[in-house]
């Protein structure tokens, strides 16, 4: 019943339980964290100086080289046009990056904007928001992203208003529940009780601590918004070549699948791979912050 | 706390049959328990070495405050202690079984068949979407008893067996179409269905009203009386001392006194439990002292208001309704006045839905009224606008019975007595001055301003509130049920501190709470509150002494009391504490 038998009859009570001298950090130490983080970094950096990770020129065309296999000197091979693949998908981060984070905030201030309209209006304001946000609810993001791309033309500007507009519902959702819950919570009331006014308590309480789980939702919202973008550059309605972003990567290879897999491969392990990441952190974020027992 | 528990025979009758080999020794011997968990090498014992037995018909009782390992000592005899635990005991029989050696598959068929497992709150551990009967005939199913018809029988004479009424229709019903004490019921017959040899009841009451914790315990003492035994897990000595036969009063995972419960109650040995049996209040404790903290600080700046006759909180005639779910309106506060003067203490008591928060809340004018008025300090007060009661809410402060809730979750202590201050600081410095005082007045240190809530204890917790209520000197300061969260030590701490603060500084109280024994203990008069209404006002004695009304008749004759042979006198106030024993702080309690 016990893998460490305790001490019997007769043993004195035992001392606190001995602790090895390991530091803090060490005992703590979660690998997978730790790889995702790199990931994380990895990219980061491909968005800021994409230079400093590859030395081939991702749009320089060498029709003598087309369609090759990974090999030493194309570590993920080329593309139709003799272009390094390993140098696009680098590039192409900051287009990625950028739809991803871009989309995530455009959602965001639009969900925080209604949540909070609907969460501290009266029953009237609360009722008319919710509806809109549920029609919104109805319109799926391919839908949205069909409909601004028609009349907006494809680019990385459509591609962050489709997507976000699409995934703000949700977060509104989420933002009214949550200004809800701190609304009615005990400190704003002790708060009030104080005599404080309310725009005050608004500004000191009710915001604030509504937020506090957006910062958890915002990281995993980021690796999602990328995926979205990704579907949709795929369907060919994202951002027009030359330009490496993943999904116009995934786009462009689709004609080329029989011959050369690696053009549909890398770049969706680098979506998968990044997001995943992303996902990682934002839950070890979550716990972290949202755990319970802050040290 | 190293004090080795020494195990004293248990001196209950026992039924002795020679054809059953059970009545010849103790149903349940425990030697030497110790239980641990964690992983490895970070095992943290949680408990010390307990020691205990218990016959057939008799109650055990384990007494102890939150952390003193009371459920998990509990938890172990069923089994469900989880995956990271460590048991280990020089002896762990159960009707002659070895409790040890039992696998998973040996557990699953005590559990519920020998022993009945009663849990806190019948909410939780009751399946919201099953109805009762279900549930009970779930526990009988289990254990392969009878046919589907039998089965049903059984369920409906269970629920007759513990009191619930009209059981075909009751069995029908799911957990929250049930009121508290008809769930607590339905819990005990689903325990009790395969007639078990011993009943394990962890806090089977807190979570009830006074008058249906008096049901709830008779149904356990007539089980005890058809000869099962039972194991009673509670921090409320009151309710132990009604039903059982022995007493053992844990702290921090040891057994510090094991004895006949009339000669623990009587001629407490152990210190520890000398002091949890003072620090329950009642009408004996009124005026003295319930926990041996010497109070000693300078009192600043404070503000000492001075006693007049002229009411200082006046309610008249309040309403208050709210409309349902179904769109009916039910008047929660109905026709209810009082008055309030400086420096007295004006208790409410009531059962839950009774009404008292929200007169509380109509009070602080937090909530508006819906007919009568509030007048603070003699004027108006419930009928002005949010706009001009803000500059008066200094006067009127509140504490709640979460403390926890009550603090932003980012704020440190510094930061939310800041905010409790009021205007008239020079600056900065003045205001930090204002907070020192505060908190030593509270009996917290300086160290505590950097902490967060999360980071101190109960009691701690609790202080805070309290000197951020006193932060803006109010004349009156609403306690709604500001000690039920917490151990009966620190209970006895805080009213300490609450009726040392009314004495300097001669703050009135509208002290709100569910237990008779604390509102005796600490009000000069007494609302009672029943569905709204207030059925005796008056003397704190004359009411709870001599209650006229047949609800508070009933309420005060549901009110376990606990008995003290040896009266110990009153202790006054500033009485020196009682020199013996360790050392028992709020944070070793913690």
């Amino acid at each position: 019943m016990s893998a460490t038998p305790l001490p019997t009859q007769g043993a004195p009570a035992p001392a606190a339980p001995r602790r090895l001298a390991v530091p803090e950090w060490v005992r703590s130490f979660r690998p997978g964290i730790a790889l995702a983080g790199l990931v994380v970094a990895f990219f980061v950096v491909a968005m800021i100086v994409p230079s400093l990770l590859t030395g081939h020129d991702p749009y320089a065309v060498n029709l003598e080289e087309t369609l090759q296999a990974p090999s030493w000197a194309h570590i993920m091979g080329t593309d139709q046009s003799g272009r390094d693949l390993y140098a696009r998908i680098i590039y192409g981060a900051r287009e990625s990056l950028l739809i991803g984070l871009g989309a995530t905030a455009l959602g965001m201030a639009v969900a925080i904007l209604l949540g909070v309209l609907a969460g501290l209006g009266n029953k009237w304001v609360d009722g008319i928001v919710s509806r809109g946000v549920e029609v919104m609810f109805a319109f799926p993001i391919l839908l949205l992203a069909l409909l601004f791309v028609a009349v907006f033309g494809p680019s990385v500007t459509t591609e962050i208003v489709a997507v976000g507009l699409g995934t703000a519902p949700g977060y509104a959702r989420m933002v009214r529940g949550q200004v809800l819950a701190v609304r009615d919570s005990g400190y704003v009331e002790a708060a009030r009780a104080l005599g404080h006014p309310y725009a005050k308590v608004v500004r000191r309480h009710i915001f604030p601590n509504a937020m506090r789980p957006l910062v958890v939702v915002m990281t995993l919202g980021v690796g999602q918004s990328i995926v979205w973008a990704s579907g949709i550059a795929f369907l060919g309605l994202g951002v027009p070549p030359p330009s490496p972003e993943w999904g116009a990567l995934l786009n462009a290879g689709r004609n080329y699948i029989t011959q050369a897999w690696w053009l549909e491969v890398m770049p969706g392990v680098a979506i998968v791979l990044f997001s995943l990441s992303l996902t990682t952190l934002g839950r070890h974020l979550q716990q972290r912050l949202e755990g319970g027992v802050n040290r | 706390m190293t004090t080795a528990p020494t195990p004293i025979k248990t001196a209950g009758l026992r039924p002795a049959d020679p054809e059953n080999p059970l009545f010849q020794q103790d149903l349940l011997r425990v030697e030497n328990l110790r239980v641990g968990f964690g992983e490895k090498r970070n095992v943290t014992e949680i408990v010390h070495g307990a020691s205990f037995s218990l016959a057939p018909g008799e109650c055990l009782a384990i007494v102890g405050e939150s952390g003193s390992g009371k459920s998990v000592t509990a938890r172990t005899l069923v089994g469900l202690t989880g995956g990271k635990s460590h048991v280990s005991a020089d002896r762990l029989e159960f009707a002659g079984r070895d409790l040890l050696a039992f696998k998973d598959r040996d557990w699953r068929g005590l559990r519920g068949k020998d022993i009945g497992f009663i849990l806190q709150d019948a909410l939780v551990s009751l399946d919201q979407l099953r109805p009762v009967g279900k549930e009970i005939d779930e526990a009988l199913r289990l254990h392969d008893w009878g046919s589907k018809a039998e089965r049903q029988a059984r369920v409906l004479e269970l629920l007759e067996l513990v009191g619930v009424p009209e059981p075909e229709v009751r069995a029908r019903q799911r957990p929250y179409e049930l009121s508290g004490g008809l769930r607590q019921r339905a819990l005990i017959a689903s325990a009790i269905a395969m007639d078990p040899q011993l009943i394990i009841a962890d806090e089977p009451t807190t979570a009830l009203d006074m008058t249906v914790q008096a049901q709830v315990l008779e149904q356990l003492q007539q089980a005890k009386a058809r000869g099962k035994a039972l194991i009673l897990i509670s921090h409320d000595l009151a309710v132990v001392s009604q039903l059982a036969d022995t007493v053992a009063v844990m702290f921090n995972g040891d057994i510090l006194e094991y004895a006949p419960a009339a000669q623990l109650f009587s001629r407490p040995e152990n210190p520890y439990t000398q002091r949890l049996i003072e620090a329950i209040p009642s009408a004996d404790s009124r005026g003295a002292r319930l926990s041996p903290v010497v109070r000693s600080h300078s009192l600043g700046e404070a503000r000492r208001y001075e006693a007049s006759d002229a009411p200082v909180l006046k309610a008249e005639r309040l309403f208050k309704s709210f409309r349902g779910p179904d769109g009916v309106d039910r008047t929660v506060v109905n026709d209810v006045s009082f008055e309030l003067k400086q420096g007295e203490t004006l208790g409410i008591v009531g059962e839950s839905g009774s009404g008292k928060t929200t007169t509380a809340r109509l009070a602080l004018a937090l909530l508006e009224v819906d007919g009568g008025g509030v007048t603070l300090a003699g004027e108006e007060w419930s009928g002005l606008p949010e706009r001009e009661r803000r500059k008066r809410r200094a006067d009127i402060s509140v504490i709640y019975q979460d403390p926890l809730s009550s603090f932003d979750p980012r704020w440190s202590v510094e930061q939310i007595m800041l905010d409790a201050l009021g205007d008239g600081y020079d600056d900065k410095t003045a205001k930090r001055v204002r907070i020192a005082e505060l908190l030593e007045m509270v009996g917290l240190e300086p160290e505590h301003l950097g902490r967060r809530p999360l980071q101190l204890s109960g009691g701690q917790r609790q202080r805070v509130a309290i000197a951020r209520a006193l932060g803006p000197q109010p004349r009156v300061i609403v306690c709604d049920e500001p000690v039920s969260a917490l151990d009966v030590s620190i209970q006895a701490q805080v009213l300490d501190l609450l009726a040392d603060l009314q004495q300097e500084l001669n703050v009135s109280y509208l002290f709100i709470s569910h237990d008779l024994g604390v509102i005796h203990h600490i009000s000069d008069r007494v609302l009672v509150m029943s569905e709204g209404k207030v059925v005796e006002f008056g003397d704190a004695d004359d009411v709870l002494l001599r209650p006229h009304h047949p609800y508070t008749q009933k309420l005060v004759a549901s009110l376990p009391v606990l008995e003290r042979p040896e009266p110990t006198g009153p202790r006054p106030f500033g009485r020196p504490p009682r020199a013996a024993g360790p050392e028992f702080t709020e944070e070793l309690a913690a």
